[in-house]
């Protein structure tokens, strides 16, 4: 049986830095969209297109990577060799590339996404190859390892697309820009975020909810989301508009289907407690269905209003709302487990509810939800979209605060506890 | 003496909290036999770390899912 030792991971220090750069970055994100709430007017607008690339790189990808680093390991039994000072140097990268990016796209700059190319192309392209090398080599393929290797390729075909996009802005090469961009944002967003979000809710939610697994069905079915992504960008590429449409109907009817299954699921916990994880994940099947069905307007639409919905419950609802409610969720689990890990005092240790404080998570997440619900109102009369920022950025700040305090906490308490003398045992009766 | 300890469907972190407590309560010449319906990575990580010795087999059940049964005795002193 294959052997997992945490210490062989990357830190929690780590981790946690990713994270909250991750929620700094989505804090940038949202401020750009008060400071320019016509930017839902068009997708193409520059300061939407700034706050996009902000919140997907700069906020959602740290925030994932450090999730993968240290829960993944100890959910599924992975695991990642620690990199030392390098891991930092890919933060970094990652995390000055974005708002580097954001930068390019505000100023309409060649020489800005030349240098966010280099340090985004860097860092990701490094962190895709170390994970695809660390999920494959597992012994024992377990379904979600499958999962996330192929939304980890997602990745992969995210950046070469980006990096076409780039020949494109740069070097002026003769290739279908509009095509390109839509399959990028697909790739990013169905392909990454979304095949993470539903590979990881496999195990996460019959985990935490003691409810039943997702059915068989649905685990083989759900591993059809990377080829019709693939069928759909070779169908574009080949102008076989049918077949587009058929492909991205498919998508849809598949975030339908795990949209309903997943709030089933979570109805139907064991756990016997409603408290804001519960209502969180109703929320995410929510927030599913609700993409699903943008998507399918915006494909027989020709309002484009429909594309800018369809992207922002994408982003923000379904990336960024799973992130908030996850949160909640890892970060008290990883520094419970440190704590445990030095326990050999055997002193009592806040029991894991308690880490965050409930009150404060409910505050965080209504007004997640309540400036998702403003934004969604905003595609159709931007007169809401600044309320609707204003609210995320509050709640996005509120969690930020939340979770620096209980880290401040982890590490006081991991100090003492290592100073404790070890508890010893009584002897046979 | 083995001591069973049964923490299958409980929800994340029960499992591991009540395996840690039960095996603080173990005296030198008892061991643990913990029986849970999910794989506990993070368990096989403390043990080993505190020199544990132990033992994980997975077992089907009936109802077509697997559990795991954990065989845990004190650390050689």
């Amino acid at each position: 049986m294959q052997m997992l030792s945490t210490d062989a991971s990357p830190p929690p220090g780590l981790s946690f830095g990713y994270m909250l750069a991750g929620l700094a970055g989505m804090c940038g994100a949202l401020l750009l969209l008060v400071l320019h709430p016509e930017a839902l007017l068009t997708r193409w607008h520059p300061a939407a297109l700034a706050a996009v690339h902000l919140f997907a790189l700069g906020g959602l990808m740290p925030v994932m990577l450090g999730a993968l680093f240290q829960f993944v390991p100890v959910a599924c039994g992975l695991s990642l060799p620690r990199w030392g000072w390098i891991d930092f140097a890919l933060l970094g990268l990652l995390w000055v590339g974005a708002w580097t990016l954001a930068i390019g796209f505000l100023q309409v700059s060649p020489w800005w996404y030349a240098t966010a190319g280099g340090m985004l192309l860097t860092s990701l392209v490094v962190s895709v190859l170390r994970l695809l090398s660390a999920l494959y080599r597992q012994a024992r393929q377990a379904a979600v390892i499958g999962a996330l290797g192929s939304s980890v390729a997602a990745l992969g075909v995210t950046l070469l697309l980006a990096v076409l996009l780039l020949g494109i802005l740069l070097f002026g090469w003769n290739l279908p820009l509009v095509t390109l961009v839509d399959w990028h944002a697909l790739w990013a967003t169905v392909g990454w975020v979304g095949g993470l979000v539903s590979g990881v809710a496999g195990v996460v939610v019959p985990m935490f909810h003691v409810s039943p697994a997702y059915p068989a069905g649905w685990t083989k079915g759900v591993r059809l989301l990377h080829p019709l992504l693939a069928i759909g960008l070779l169908a574009a590429c080949f102008g076989r508009g049918w077949l587009v449409s058929a492909s991205c109907m498919l998508l849809a009817l598949m975030g339908l289907a795990f949209g309903f299954l997943t709030v089933v699921r979570v109805i139907q916990s064991r756990r016997g407690e409603k408290d804001a994880f519960y209502w969180g994940w109703i929320a995410i099947g929510c927030l599913v269905t609700g993409t699903a069905l943008a998507s399918v307007a915006a494909l027989f639409t020709a309002d484009a209003r429909w594309e800018v919905l369809f992207g922002l419950l994408m982003l923000l609802g379904v990336g960024g709302f799973s992130v908030s409610v996850m949160l909640y969720r890892i970060v008290p689990f990883l520094i419970w487990l440190h704590w445990q890990r030095a326990n050999k005092a055997r002193a009592r240790l806040p029991l894991l509810h308690r880490i965050v404080p409930e009150w404060g998570q409910c505050i965080h997440l209504g007004l997640e939800l309540l400036g998702l619900g403003l934004l969604c109102l905003g595609c159709f009369l931007p007169a809401w979209v600044r309320a609707g920022g204003l609210c995320l950025l509050a709640g996005r700040l509120l969690q930020l605060v939340l979770l620096v305090r209980a880290i401040r906490d982890f590490r006081e308490r991991l100090i003492v506890l290592r100073n404790l003398p070890p508890r010893s045992r009584r002897a046979a009766s | 003496m083995i001591r069973l300890l049964d923490v299958r469907g409980l929800p994340p972190c029960e499992p591991l909290e009540r395996t840690l407590a039960a095996l603080d309560e173990l005296c030198s010449d008892d061991c643990l036999e913990v029986l849970i319906h999910r794989e506990p990575h993070p368990l096989y990580g403390i043990l080993t770390e505190r020199g544990y010795r132990w033992e994980s087999r997975a077992e089907d059940v009936p109802d077509g899912t697997t559990q795991y049964r954990i065989h845990i005795s004190l650390p050689e002193s």
